[in-house]
């Protein structure tokens, strides 16, 4: 018989830098879960992408078990990165805080194509500009 | 020990908006972050938390476009998280002649080596492969008499099997407070203080004794830049490194680390995507 789906939550953490500490381990040990097996986990498959903040959304079962899927970082954080700025512009329809290749916005889409809501990898790449243009950087085509 | 204690600060946020303010949280040293619906935990270690920062981070997220406010501050004391599934274990059987079980279980369990853990939120009950397996290549290495160390101890359960199995001593040791708490207490239920010696270190500044054999249950980002650390504690020929932690994914990656500093690899254990690597010296 397939186990019963309790319900998830979303964790945005750093990559290799899980502990105990909140927001872990109130969010697993609320639900009688253990959070020592998620941080294992968690370290384990982020410890390549140091210094990036990674989304956990974890289903928790009738039986106490759990599992977790890891998506990519949020778009902001993918595209300060890229260009290393500190942040996106207080003004962006006036002031411009960076200047992003389009290869660059690809490869973000590529990143976060499994995470958007769309089909193609052209809205995929629509999006990534959006956002972008939402935090003064300007895309060079 | 001292309690750590931690801020949460609950931001009202609409939901379209959480990808976009976390460029705002990134500029800030929060430890971790729970979304829940229209709202925002951010959390942070109570030494960078001032109630100013609460107007900082508005206003650098109205700065993009972000319209936040703030739902509530709570302070939060540091607790065994684990409690409630803690309480629930039951024994792990590891081999027909090793166990690894909560002391209040111990009774049910048939094998000749029975390791007690009591783990008050720290790694290493053997309910994760990572602990089986390396307790099962430690079975297969430990000599009568050598000495050993284990690199993030953890529960302390693979200190103790070492001892158990025979070996004279081992230096543990673990970065973190609870788990050389909870390996304390472990080491004396046990019964095997005058063999184990437990203490706090980071595992790259750690000087570690020359030793016969270490398990390191680490993670691969901690594992390859301390192979060659791990080498000269070890006895030359024949000196034992037991890694585990690592992905299946990475066993590669980690074999020929461990090799360009001149250990020689044995064999590799997996279990579902988990491996453990033996090497020699």
């Amino acid at each position: 018989m397939a186990k019963k789906i309790i319900g998830t939550f979303k964790l945005q953490l750093k990559a290799g830098q899980a502990t105990m500490a909140p927001p872990v381990g109130p969010a697993f040990g609320q639900r009688g879960l253990s959070g020592m097996e998620f941080v294992k986990q968690f370290n384990a498959k982020t410890a390549k992408d140091v210094d990036s903040i990674i989304p956990a959304v974890v289903t928790y079962y009738s039986d106490k078990s759990f599992t977790f899927i890891l998506k990519s970082p949020p778009t902001p954080s993918l595209i300060t990165k890229a260009i290393n700025i500190p942040k996106g512009s207080a003004e962006p329809n006036r002031t411009k805080v960076g200047k992003i290749k389009l290869s660059q916005i690809e490869e973000i889409a590529k990143l976060k194509m499994n995470d958007l809501n769309c089909d193609t990898m052209e809205s995929a790449i629509s999006m990534i500009r959006g956002t972008a243009r939402s935090m003064g950087v300007t895309v060079e085509d | 020990m001292l309690k750590k204690q931690f801020v949460n600060l609950h931001l009202l946020i609409l939901e379209e908006q959480f990808d976009l303010s976390y460029s705002v949280f990134n500029l800030f040293p929060f430890v971790g972050i729970e979304e829940r619906i229209d709202e925002i935990v951010v959390t942070f270690n109570v030494q960078d938390y001032s109630t100013e920062l609460n107007d900082v981070i508005i206003n650098e997220l109205k700065n993009i476009g972000v319209e936040a406010s703030v739902l509530s501050v709570e302070i939060i004391d540091d607790k065994n998280w684990n409690a409630e599934w803690e309480e629930s274990l039951e024994p792990v059987i590891v081999s027909e002649r090793v166990a690894i079980s909560p002391t209040w279980k111990s009774s049910e369990v048939p094998q000749e080596i029975v390791v007690l853990i009591n783990p008050k939120m720290s790694f290493g009950t053997g309910y994760h492969p990572t602990t089986r397996m390396v307790c099962t290549l430690l079975e297969k290495t430990v000599d009568f008499g050598s000495r050993w160390i284990d690199a993030g101890t953890g529960t302390g359960v693979l200190a103790i099997l070492a001892v158990k199995l025979g070996a004279e001593h081992c230096f543990a040791f673990d970065n973190d407070e609870w788990s050389v708490e909870n390996s304390k207490e472990n080491i004396l239920i046990n019964q095997v203080e005058n063999q184990v010696e437990c203490s706090q270190q980071d595992v790259f500044t750690v000087e570690l004794p020359f030793s016969d054999g270490i398990c390191a249950n680490l993670y691969r980002n901690l594992l390859i830049p301390n192979f060659p650390k791990f080498y000269s504690a070890l006895k030359r020929p024949n000196g034992v490194l037991l890694v585990s932690g690592v992905l299946k994914y990475d066993v590669e990656e980690i074999i020929t680390a461990a090799e360009s500093e001149h250990f020689i690899h044995i064999h590799t254990e997996i279990e579902n995507e988990w491996a453990a690597i033996h090497f020699t010296t």
